[in-house]
């Protein structure tokens, strides 16, 4: 079997939001709506936790994770939201209702109702021509770069990181340098929100 | 999943009638594979036509980064780290990505303009090429028969000096002098190891680069940053800062507020502003006296054995300097070194005498006299004052330990607030945890009026410990990419027959003396808001000239003060195949054509080219990007570029690594052979001597100090940041970037509730000179008493004013006689805040 996923080392993230950016383009996605993000624990991106001078800053790229245990899949009335025989959680766009079940389910915030005609800067598809474009009125998120990794490439997120903080990989393999890095950082392996209960496949590990 | 269409690919019908529209373009494509990635999904769709090309990103932020373009229906739509770069050095940031729409970017500058209402009122008439022309020449030529030919000034930015590399000479006018930027501590340091310039391997241009290549920084086990953010200001070079901590560095960050590389350093010491010299000169009194210093590599390669001559404060030579030439490094003298022709040496009194024509001397304990530092066999003590035929000496050394005497970590600790005990323990660690690193010059405590007493005491750090020359060691700062191998292509020659006027004022002056004879200002790139803080002075001189030229891609802060404004393209656009070179990462990378130049807008190139035939040089200039790419390879001397040709790097993804192969990473003055007057470490600064300053002692900046009566009004220090989304004041119209960061003044929340401030208002910042209004957000990384703005912010994204209007314009004089010159101290700035309207 396969099961991609990815890890990320929160020590090398510095919330620089390229990871943002490339997802924005490979994806064509609409202003307004971005795929990825960047967390702070709860302060905006620049900010920090704390007061002055007591303070830190704990930054993360935050998209959808690709849960095993997936509640948008669980709850899409249509069938719409799936799992795939790759492990990564997708939209079948036809089917999708805009009824806006996933985006309650999902504790990660990570899904986006579309427009209805989206709004484009600049004024046209841009990105990778092989990814569908979206009809309106329908849920978008990550999809792994699946026309990417349907071809063997890295997500664009890891190509572009520019702290080289993302490590994409089939976490089925144990020698796949995801399934390595999860193997050497064992029990400090993080995921977000594991008492939902939704076992991401994207984890959250350290450096230093 | 039937009904959606895949992907951006056309249907077979559609594919036949677009593809023959495309072909106009794709015929010229350098790397032209339409049916690259072609496979079908059902029967309806195949491939659309794509080409892929390379170019180099804009350099400004040092990233040196290579990017793999693809284009689709003649639109850029597709970027990439260049995967021939590997994937260490294949990179990319956010501002490279945005460029999918920024390069689309409705602040583009469409065509020539011409002013029709008042200097600055922003009112312009769209006018052809030709006119623009016919304009230019008629008011250049005018003013320079008038006035002469050094009545024109020009200032391009820093990365369009290097796109312009002869519009000054057809121009016949003057260059900025002394420029300003980031200069402050460099000028100390610079001086003592002598710049990076090492015949051919140098790395930067002088300013402060670090003197060993960026991807060293791995190899440090203490380094020290002040100010330096590079996880923002440096994006694409700083995964070797990341290396340092996974391997257990320590990685001490000290910096009034908590930046992102303070959150990802092992320690953050909290300084007030512009009080890092006193720090370091603290740091430097604790080596001394705890005989933390590395007294056998002083004696080898410093000058702090040299005798001054107790008289004169000079250091003893031995005979008179000879007439012309200078004691020390003179103000320009960097960069004279590096012989880089960007039209700023003209400040030059002449070379420095060499320690091999007029040797310094030391003291030998066996003749009991003064003898030449070159003689043989000679054991010259440290320390030591002496007497000899009627003339005190002492050594540098003896004179820094007095110098730095009262110079106690409890007197830093009443300037900085840096404790005591941590200031001892960060001597501590730089004098015993090595290899240990300094990063410091460019931003942050740089520009403040003082950085040269902060370049200063950390370069005496650096020449008691020995941190240089050794992998993991070094001084500088690490803008992006910058310190690595740079050889220097061939210059296509000045036009013979081009005079070349004195240099009669610098740029940094020149507004604020209102100087009456420039009358003609050619601004490339924004320089008129990047190097001119003071808005209201420079708006006063601006009405007395009688001609500006704007050159620029954007419809940046300072366009609306020029009487023509001309229309530049993107390092994207190209009207021919290759539109120029540069040397980044070890690497000379092509810029190749991904799509034709938008809407009127021309390459730098040409626009140099048009203006070089309308003052009568056409015939000396090469006629094509493409030959002058092509001469710049085939004349250069550096060993490093021998037998490159244009085609290789073509064929290799627009990149390839240097000939020769260089030793990585770069270490400068690996040899202990420093690029000084004596060929040692200097760290007596003779030029300072008449003014006390040959050796450092503290001196406050110019407003932003705690004692400044002046704080009771003005009690915020305005710092300039340099943040991940933009470079100086580009990309603050990529609206990609602008989703998810505007531009903002953040207070710490002690200031916002004294103010009555709340997230999103609205507030006025102003002092005597001006003032501005901005979105205020409180963050608590700023620190109380602070004001944190990203510098160079359009004026048109503000409600009101221009940053600049509050800007201090102070230019310090101890730095005119340093080989960068004065910075420009636009964080040395005191402010008020209060809610816009009340």
């Amino acid at each position: 079997m396969t099961k991609l996923g990815m890890v990320i080392n929160k020590s090398r993230c510095t919330g620089c939001r390229t990871c943002v950016l490339a997802c924005k383009m490979q994806n064509n996605v609409p202003m307004g709506i971005n795929w990825n993000r960047i967390d702070n624990d709860g302060a905006r991106p620049d900010g920090c936790q704390g007061t002055y001078p007591d303070v830190t800053r704990n930054v993360y790229p935050v998209a959808c994770q690709h849960c095993e245990s997936a509640p948008c899949v669980d709850n899409c009335p249509t069938g719409a939201s799936y799992k795939d025989e790759m492990g990564r959680v997708l939209v079948n766009y036809d089917a999708c209702i805009g009824c806006e079940t996933c985006i309650q389910s999902c504790p990660y915030g990570v899904r986006t109702m579309n427009e209805a005609e989206p709004v484009r800067d600049p004024d046209f598809n841009y990105g990778d021509w092989r990814v569908p474009v979206r009809p309106g009125n329908v849920v978008e998120k990550c999809t792994l770069c699946k026309e990417r990794t349907d071809e063997s490439e890295k997500p664009m997120c890891v190509v572009c990181c520019p702290m080289k903080a993302r490590v994409f990989g089939d976490l089925d393999d144990p020698e796949s340098e995801a399934s390595k890095l999860l193997e050497a950082h064992g029990d400090t392996v993080e995921v977000l929100l594991k008492e939902a209960g939704t076992n991401p496949q994207v984890f959250y590990i350290r450096s230093y | 999943m039937a009904g959606t269409k895949r992907g951006h690919a056309l249907t077979r019908r559609s594919f036949v009638a677009a593809s023959a529209a495309a072909m106009g373009l794709m015929a010229t494509g350098c790397a032209n594979s339409p049916s690259e990635g072609l496979s079908e999904v059902g029967e309806e769709t195949v491939a659309p036509e794509q080409k892929t090309a390379y170019t180099f990103h804009q350099f400004m932020c040092g990233g040196g980064c290579s990017l793999k373009c693809t284009v689709r229906d003649g639109r850029l739509c597709l970027i990439e780290p260049n995967d021939a770069l590997g994937e260490e050095l294949g990179t990319v940031c956010l501002r490279g990505l945005s460029e999918v729409q920024h390069v689309y970017s409705a602040d583009r500058i469409q065509t020539p303009l011409k002013r029709v209402g008042a200097r600055g009122s922003n009112e312009f008439e769209a006018i052809t090429w030709d006119e623009a022309l016919d304009i230019i020449e008629e008011k250049i030529k005018g003013i320079q028969q008038a006035y002469g030919k050094g009545a024109i000034m020009w200032k391009a930015s820093g990365e369009a000096a290097s796109q312009y590399p002869n519009l000054a000479n057809v121009l016949e006018c003057q260059g900025p002098g002394f420029s300003g930027n980031d200069v402050g501590a460099a000028n100390s340091y610079d001086t003592s190891h002598g710049s990076t310039f090492a015949l051919g391997t140098y790395c930067g241009f002088g300013h402060g680069f670090h003197t060993n290549e960026y991807t060293d920084t791995a190899n440090s086990k203490t380094i020290l940053a002040f100010g330096s953010n590079v996880f923002e200001s440096a994006v694409c070079a700083s995964t070797s800062f990341h290396e340092a901590r996974e391997a257990g560095a320590d990685y001490i960050v000290i910096d009034p507020n908590f930046s992102t590389t303070a959150a990802k350093a092992s320690e953050w010491v909290r300084i007030n502003p512009a009080t890092d010299g006193a720090l370091v000169m603290a740091m430097d009194n604790v080596v001394v006296d705890e005989g933390w210093y590395d007294e056998e590599w002083m004696l080898a390669n410093t000058s702090f054995p040299f005798l001054v001559d107790l008289e004169t404060n000079y250091l003893a030579r031995d005979h008179e300097i000879a007439e012309g030439r200078t004691r020390g490094v003179p103000a320009g003298g960097l960069v004279m070194q590096g012989m880089v022709n960007v039209g700023v040496l003209s400040a030059m009194e002449g070379m420095a005498e060499q320690g091999v024509d007029n040797p310094y001397l030391v003291w030998d304990p066996a003749q009991n006299k003064p003898v030449s530092y070159l003689d043989e066999g000679v054991q010259p003590p440290l320390e030591g004052e002496f007497e000899f035929e009627g003339k005190k000496y002492a050594t540098v050394f003896t004179l820094t330990r007095q110098c730095l005497a009262s110079c106690t970590p409890e007197w830093a600790e009443s300037i900085t607030s840096v404790p005591a005990d941590k200031i001892v323990e960060l001597a501590d660690k730089f004098a015993h945890n090595g290899p240990s690193n300094m990063i410091i010059g460019w931003g942050g405590p740089d520009k403040y009026s003082n950085a040269d007493i902060l370049g200063h005491a950390a370069a005496l750090l650096v020449g008691m410990t020995g941190a240089i020359g050794k992998p993991g060691t070094g001084i500088g700062n690490h803008a992006g990419t910058m310190s690595s191998y740079r050889p220097s292509f061939g210059s296509w020659p000045a036009p013979e027959g081009a005079e070349k006027p004195a240099q009669t004022v610098n740029v940094v002056d020149v507004a604020q003396e209102n100087n009456q004879e420039i009358k003609g200002f050619v601004a490339v790139g924004d320089t008129l808001q990047q190097y001119f803080p003071d808005r209201h002075t420079l708006e006063k001189w601006l009405d007395g000239l009688e001609f500006v030229l704007f050159i620029d891609m954007y419809h940046t802060s300072c366009a609306k003060y020029a009487d023509i404004v001309l229309p530049a393209c993107t390092k994207f656009e190209c009207d021919e195949e290759v539109g120029g070179l540069v040397v980044a990462k070890n690497h000379v990378q092509a810029r190749q054509k991904i799509i034709d130049p938008l809407f009127e807008s021309k390459t730098d190139f040409w626009i140099e080219r048009a203006i070089a035939e309308r003052m009568g040089f056409a015939d000396q200039m090469p006629k094509s990007a493409e030959e002058l790419a092509r001469y710049q390879l085939e004349n250069a001397s550096s060993p490093y570029l021998q037998g490159i040709t244009l085609e290789d790097v073509q064929a290799n993804q627009g990149v390839l690594p240097l000939a020769g192969n260089p030793v990585l990473p770069l270490v400068n003055f690996a040899d202990n052979k420093f690029m000084t007057p004596s060929g040692k470490f200097e760290v007596y600064f003779d030029r300072k001597a008449d003014i006390g300053y040959a050796l450092p002692a503290y001196a406050p900046p110019s407003e932003a100090y705690l004692e400044n009566p002046a704080r009771e009004k003005f009690p915020i220090v305005l710092y300039n940041s340099r943040p991940v989304e933009r470079i100086e004041g580009q990309f603050f119209d990529a609206t990609w970037i602008n989703e998810h960061s505007t531009p903002v003044l953040e207070l710490n929340g002690v200031d916002m509730q004294s103010r009555s401030l709340q997230d999103g208002d609205i507030v006025e910042v102003f002092n005597d000179r001006g003032s501005f209004q901005i979105e205020v957000l409180a963050n608590e990384s700023i620190m109380p008493g602070n004001g944190r703005i990203p510098q160079g912010i359009w004026d048109s994204l503000l409600p009101a004013g221009s940053i600049n209007n509050v800007m201090n314009p102070y230019v310090e004089d101890r730095m005119r006689l340093q080989g960068d010159g004065p910075v420009l101290a636009y964080n040395d700035t005191i402010v008020e805040i209060k809610k816009a309207g009340n």
